[in-house]
């Protein structure tokens, strides 16, 4: 019971870590892919060339590291608390590992401007952030597409 | 999917610190709510902050990362 409603708390939070935008009305999250679905949706370009025109890159980025952060905190505590049993531990490993390249992508992304599309990092890195989580958690994966999603393993 | 109103993620820390009593990671949870909250608010406003914030963030993501791992690996080296 304890393990439910701890995690009942870490969903939630975890959650509300996912990144704001100024777009967003008062009171609300959205989800970082939803931001960067927002940047696809007006036909912005890639993330270099408009670097220094606005400042949507270092928002989604902030969101997302901070989304990306509160999972990593919450699974620790989950962890150290014996929530994760030892034998998934490996697995858990390995899936960090995958958030880590992940992650990488992302910041590749903003830092080069080589991804076609911000959004499609994003998505990806979430898809693994969300299965490091429903590890943590021992809910379900998350549904998400990882070929769609452009996860590399 | 229904995602948290502020209210609600205030309630969750609340609920976090009642049931875990640790102090640290509801003070790391207000944190990151914070900034979230900050964010949402525009601030920071200007691009060398925000590249200074993003900056700070990619740190405190990869410490997070590193901290997960080493729980990870102490829990494994104790079996």
């Amino acid at each position: 019971m304890r393990s439910l409603s701890l995690f009942a708390a870490m969903a939630a939070l975890t959650l509300s870590a996912c990144a704001a935008t100024s777009t967003s009305p008062p009171g609300s999250y959205p989800a970082v892919g939803t931001v960067g679905a927002v940047a696809d949706a007006v036909n912005l370009p890639p993330p270099v060339s408009i670097a220094d025109r606005t400042k949507l890159d270092e928002t989604v980025g902030i969101g997302f590291e901070t989304a990306v952060t509160a999972a990593a905190d919450l699974a620790t505590l989950a962890v150290r608390t014996g929530v994760v049993p030892t034998n998934r531990l490996g697995e858990l490993r390995e899936r960090v590992a995958w958030a880590r390249a992940a992650v990488a992508g992302v910041r590749a992304a903003y830092d080069t401007g080589n991804a076609a599309s911000y959004k499609v990092a994003v998505a990806g890195a979430q898809c693994a952030i969300a299965r490091v989580q429903s590890l943590a958690t021992g809910k379900a994966d998350a549904p998400c597409d990882v070929a769609k999603e452009g996860v590399v393993r | 999917m229904k995602l948290p109103t502020l209210q609600e993620a205030r309630a969750a820390i609340d609920k976090l610190a009642a049931v875990t009593g640790h102090s640290a990671t509801v003070e790391a949870a207000e944190d990151l709510v914070g900034i979230v909250v900050d964010l949402f608010d525009g601030k920071p406003d200007d691009q060398e902050t925000l590249k200074l914030t993003y900056a700070e963030a990619r740190k405190r993501t990869d410490a997070a990362l590193d901290r997960l791992d080493s729980a990870i690996a102490d829990r494994q080296s104790r079996g």
